[in-house]
C-alpha cells in the first residue's frame, strides 16, 4: 500500500511535469509520454510497410504460380506466404482500440478471419464440387471479393446455396487454404498439388484457372488492404488516422490505447483464443494456421509484436517506449514484463513439434511449454494492466471486446 | 429476512393511499448493495455485459477466456480441418452464440417484414391426435423453425414479422403507442405447416449473471410460490418443473422465457443443438425432423459434435460473466423510483433480493446477496402476451419473470432496446404497459402515477 502511494505520487509529478526537483531534471532526459506516442506511430507505419512489401512479394509469387504451375512455383508461393505472415502477425499488436485495422470499416476480418469454411471456397474431402471456385456462374473480380467475405453478397449466397453470413472468403487464411489445401494429415500440413492450378488434362481438380484467379485476387486484396493501413499511418498525410486521431488526441488516451491493445492481444486473443482453446480441445487443427502448420510462427509473431511495441523496437528501429515509462516507476515490473514476453517468443520457436502435434499430445513436453506460454501471457496482461494504472492511465481491459 | 421485507412491502401496498405509511415505507427502502454481489463489475461501457467476474482463479480465468472464444467463434460446416469446430446445422438459426446474444446482451427482431429473423426464433407445436389433442412437435419440422441451412439442405422455412401500432392513453391523457407483432411463415420446405400451428417467438436474452441465478437455492424459489394465490393478492407464481436430461430427475426450471431449462449446461447444450445444430453429450441426436432426408444425410462433425470441454467452458463463461453495477444508486430520483417500484407492486414478481447458496461451478458464486429482480417463477401475463403454446408446465399465458439487472444498459451495449420475450417493446415503458394477467394491477398502478412519478420509476429501472 505504502509502495503504491509513493509510486503514484511520483507518477503524478512525472506525468504532469510539475514538482520535479531540479537535480532530477539534471539527470538527463527522461522519456516523455509524447515521444513514446510519436515513436509508436513511426513503429506502426514501419511494421505495416514491411507487411505490405512482403505481401507484394507474395502476390508476385502467386502470379508466377498461376502463369506456370509447378512444384517449384507452388513452393515459392508458400515460402512468400510464410514470410508475409511474420510482419502481419507482429502488426496485430495494433488492434483493439478502434484504430484503422479494426475500427469501423477496418479490414481486420477481411485480412485474417478464422476458422475457414473450406467448402465455401473450394472442393473438400467428400464434396468435389463445393465452393465459389467450382461455381462458374460466379464472376470473379476484385471489387466483388470483399462482399464474398462474411457474406454481404446475396447473389453469391444463392449461387453457392450457402448461408454466407460469416463464411471466410478472403485474407491470409483463404490464401493459405488455396496453397496448402485441407490438412487431413496426422503428421504434416495440407498437401495440395500444384496440379490443382493446371487447366489441362493433367489437372488434379477441375477449375484450375478459376482457382488460380481466385488466389491472385485474394493476394491482391491483401495488398490493397495493407496499402490502406500504411496510408492511415503515413507521416505525411495531415488527415489520416495517425495525425488526425492518434497524435491529435490527448497523449494519455493514446498511451492507454497502446497498453490496452497489448493486454488484449496477450490475454484475450493470443493466450486464450489462439493457444489455450486448442490446449483444451486437444484437437490437432484447432490452430490458427492449420493448413500450413505455421501456428508456432503466428504465436511467435504476436508475442514479438507485443514486445516490439512495449520496447519501442521493430527490427533495426529503436526509440522511446512504454518500457521506458514503466521502468521509471517500477523497474521490477518492467523487467518482469520483458522477461515473460521473451520467454514466450523463445518458447514459441523452440516447441519440439508443430503446434498441431503439440495439441495432439497432452502428455508431451510441447504441451507443457504451451501451457506455460498461456500462463506467462496472462501474467503479462495483468502486469500491463498494473503498469497502466501506475502511470495514471486508469483501468484497462485485457479481455477480447464484443 | 426476505419474508420480513416482503411483508413490509405488502403492508405498504395495502395502504398505498396512506401518506404516513408511505413515509414509513420510505424509511425502510435502503439503497441496494452491489447488484451481483462480488460478481459486480464497475463498467457501464458497451462492454458492460462481457466482463469476467472479479476474483476468479487462474484456471477459472482460463476457462472463462476460452468459453468467451467458443461463444464468439463460428461453427463451420463438416467436414472441416478445424474438426473441433465443425458440424454446423444441417439446419440452424445462427453460426455462433454471440450472433444472437449480441455483446452478451439481447437480440433484436427485424423491424420490417423484408428482413429475415436472426436473433429471434420461433418455437412451434401443433395439437396431436396421438397426445389426445395436447400439442407436440410438428411433423417434418420439430419444435423450432431453423431458417438457415448448410448447402444442399433446404432451410425449414422463412418466418417474417410485421407490426401493428396500437394506440393507448394514460389516465392523465398522455398518449402512447404499442407495437403488436404478427408472424407469417413463408417458404416452408418440408410440407405445409398445420393450420393449427402454435408459434412461440423467443428473443435471445442477455447471458450475464446466470451463474448467480443458478445458485439460488431451490427452496428459496419454492417459498415464493403461491400457485393458488392463497394470499389473495392477485399474484400466484409457480415453478416450472422440467427434466434434467442427464439424470431424468425433475428440477425447477430457471432459464429461458418459460423457465424450461433447469441448469445452465442443459440450457447451453439445448441452444447448441436447437439454434446452431451442434450435437452434444446431453443432446446427441442431430436436429433433423423426421422426413428431412437431406438433413439426415448431411455429414456430421463428430458424435457428438460438441466436445465436453467446450460445453464446460462455454457454460463456465455464462456462469461467471459479471453483473454491471447500478448507476446513480444514491440519487434522489433513483431512490424514489425504487420506492415507487415497490409501491405499485412490481417487486411482487421482480423480487429485488435473492441470496445464493452453495455453487458447484465456482466459489465466487456462493453465498452472495444479489439483486436480480426476479423470482424465476412463472406468472400469467395475460392474453395479449400469450403465445398459446404449452411449454412443460407453463401455459401460453405464463412467462418466467425475467431479471432486470442491466436493464438500463441495453442501449449502450446493444444499441437498441427490445424487451419482452419477442422484443416487441421498444422501451422500458412499453414493456411495463404490455403487462397483463398477474401484472395488470401493477401496470394499472403505474399508469395511474403522475407523469413525473412514472419517469422516476423508469429512471430507477434505467439505473439497474
Amino acid at each position: 500500500m505504502h509502495r503504491t502511494s509513493w509510486r503514484l505520487t511520483l507518477i503524478a509529478s512525472f506525468t504532469l511535469g510539475i514538482g520535479c526537483h531540479k537535480d532530477k531534471d539534471d539527470k538527463g532526459p527522461t522519456t516523455s509520454q509524447q515521444s513514446v506516442v510519436d515513436h509508436y506511430a513511426h513503429l506502426v507505419h514501419t511494421n505495416y510497410v514491411d507487411a505490405l512489401n512482403q505481401a507484394q512479394t507474395f502476390k508476385e509469387s502467386t502470379d508466377e504460380l498461376v502463369s506456370s504451375p509447378s512444384e517449384a512455383t507452388l513452393s515459392a508461393a508458400k515460402d512468400t506466404w510464410l514470410a508475409a505472415r511474420l510482419p502481419y502477425g507482429q502488426s496485430e499488436a495494433f488492434r483493439f482500440y478502434d484504430g484503422p485495422i479494426d475500427g469501423e470499416g477496418g479490414p481486420e476480418g477481411q485480412l485474417n478471419a478464422w476458422p475457414m469454411e473450406e467448402a465455401f471456397l473450394d472442393y473438400v474431402e467428400g464434396n468435389a464440387e463445393a465452393g465459389i471456385i467450382n461455381k462458374k456462374d460466379i464472376a470473379l473480380e476484385l471489387a466483388k471479393l470483399p462482399a464474398f467475405n462474411e457474406g454481404q453478397d446475396e447473389a453469391v449466397a444463392s449461387l453457392v446455396d450457402f448461408d454466407v453470413e460469416k463464411a471466410v472468403a478472403t485474407g491470409y487464411h483463404a490464401a493459405e487454404f488455396l496453397l496448402w489445401g485441407q490438412d487431413l494429415s496426422l503428421t504434416g500440413p495440407g498437401n495440395r498439388s500444384y496440379k490443382d492450378f493446371l487447366t489441362d488434362t493433367k489437372a488434379s481438380a477441375p477449375n484450375g484457372a478459376r482457382r488460380g484467379e481466385y488466389l491472385q485476387l485474394v493476394s491482391e486484396l491483401i495488398v490493397q488492404d495493407l496499402t490502406g493501413l500504411v496510408a492511415e499511418w503515413a507521416p505525411e498525410d495531415p488527415n489520416n488516422y495517425r495525425n488526425r486521431v492518434f497524435l491529435g488526441q490527448e497523449t494519455g488516451q493514446s498511451l492507454k490505447a497502446m497498453f490496452q491493445s497489448l493486454a488484449i492481444l496477450a490475454k484475450g486473443e493470443l493466450a486464450t483464443e489462439r493457444i489455450d482453446a486448442g490446449l483444451q480441445t486437444r484437437e490437432q487443427e484447432d490452430e490458427h494456421s492449420c493448413f500450413s502448420d505455421n501456428t508456432h510462427q503466428d504465436i511467435w509473431a504476436n508475442a514479438q509484436g507485443i514486445l516490439n511495441v512495449y520496447t519501442g523496437t521493430y527490427q533495426d528501429l529503436k526509440g522511446p517506449s512504454l518500457s521506458d515509462l514503466v521502468r521509471a516507476v517500477d523497474a521490477t515490473l518492467d523487467q518482469q514484463i520483458k522477461d515473460r514476453l521473451k520467454s514466450v517468443t523463445t518458447t514459441a520457436l523452440s516447441l519440439p513439434t508443430s503446434f498441431d502435434q503439440v495439441l495432439a499430445n497432452p502428455e508431451g513436453e510441447g504441451y507443457q511449454m504451451a501451457d506455460q506460454m498461456v500462463k506467462d501471457l496472462i501474467q503479462v496482461a495483468n502486469d500491463l494492466t498494473e503498469a497502466a494504472a501506475l502511470l495514471g492511465l486508469g483501468a484497462i481491459s485485457s479481455e477480447l471486446p464484443e | 429476512m426476505r419474508i420480513f421485507l416482503y411483508y413490509i412491502v405488502g403492508l405498504g401496498l395495502a395502504n398505498a393511499s396512506c401518506q404516513e405509511s408511505d413515509h414509513h415505507l420510505e424509511q425502510r427502502v435502503s439503497p441496494l448493495g452491489p447488484l451481483g454481489g462480488q460478481l459486480t463489475v464497475s463498467d457501464s461501457s458497451r462492454h458492460a455485459f462481457s466482463l469476467e467476474a472479479p476474483g476468479l482463479s487462474i484456471d477459472e480465468i482460463r476457462s472463462f477466456g476460452r468459453g468467451k472464444a467458443f461463444f464468439r467463434d463460428n461453427w463451420v460446416i463438416a467436414p472441416a480441418s478445424a474438426a473441433s469446430r465443425d458440424g454446423l446445422g444441417p439446419v440452424f438459426n445462427a453460426r455462433n452464440c454471440h450472433a444472437c446474444h449480441v455483446h452478451d446482451g439481447r437480440g433484436k427482431p427485424p423491424d420490417s417484414p423484408d428482413d429475415k429473423l436472426t436473433s429471434l426464433l420461433l418455437r412451434i407445436s401443433s395439437p396431436l391426435p396421438a397426445l389426445k389433442g395436447e400439442a407436440g412437435p410438428v411433423a417434418q419440422y420439430g419444435d423450432q423453425i431453423q431458417n438457415f441451412a448448410i448447402p444442399g439442405v433446404p432451410p425449414e422455412a422463412d418466418p417474417r414479422v410485421d407490426y401493428e401500432e396500437i394506440p393507448g392513453q394514460y389516465p392523465d391523457g398522455r398518449a402512447y403507442s404499442l407495437r403488436k407483432p404478427h408472424y407469417t411463415i413463408k417458404g416452408a420446405q418440408y410440407g405445409a405447416l398445420p393450420s393449427d400451428l402454435q408459434i412461440s417467438p423467443r428473443l435471445a436474452p442477455a447471458v450475464f449473471g446466470l451463474g448467480l441465478l443458478e445458485a439460488i437455492p431451490v427452496e428459496d424459489l419454492l417459498a415464493l410460490e403461491d400457485p393458488e394465490d392463497a394470499d389473495g393478492d392477485g399474484i400466484s407464481g409457480r415453478a416450472n418443473w422440467v427434466e434434467d436430461v442427464e439424470t431424468g430427475e425433475k428440477l425447477v426450471g430457471r432459464f429461458g422465457w418459460k423457465a424450461n431449462q433447469p441448469r445452465l449446461i442443459q440450457q447451453n447444450a439445448g441452444a447448441f443443438l436447437g439454434d446452431i445444430g451442434i450435437t452434444s453429450r446431453l443432446f446427441p441426436k442431430e436436429n433433423c425432423a423426421s422426413g428431412q432426408k437431406d438433413c439426415q444425410l448431411a455429414l456430421n462433425g463428430g458424435e457428438p459434435e460438441l466436445l465436453d470441454v467446450i460445453l464446460d467452458d462455454v457454460t463456465f463463461y455464462t456462469q461467471t460473466l459479471g453483473v454491471p453495477a447500478q448507476r446513480d444508486r444514491d440519487s434522489r430520483v433513483v431512490k424514489e423510483g425504487f420506492r415507487l417500484f415497490q409501491s405499485v407492486g412490481c417487486d411482487r414478481c421482480h423480487t429485488p433480493t435473492q441470496q445464493t447458496g452453495a455453487s458447484e461451478a465456482s466459489s465466487v458464486l456462493a453465498n452472495q446477496t444479489i439483486h436480480p429482480f426476479t423470482d424465476l417463477l412463472l406468472h400469467d401475463m395475460g392474453e395479449e402476451l400469450s403465445d398459446g403454446r404449452k411449454d412443460h408446465l407453463a401455459t401460453g399465458k405464463e412467462w418466467r419473470t425475467p431479471p432486470l439487472w442491466g436493464l438500463g444498459l441495453y442501449e449502450t451495449v446493444n444499441g437498441y432496446v427490445r424487451l419482452l420475450h419477442d422484443g416487441r417493446a421498444r422501451s422500458i415503458e412499453e414493456a411495463i404497459l404490455w403487462h397483463g394477467g398477474e401484472g395488470e394491477q401493477a401496470r394499472e398502478a403505474f399508469k395511474n402515477l403522475s407523469q413525473p412519478d412514472r419517469n422516476q420509476l423508469i429512471r430507477f429501472l434505467e439505473s439497474l
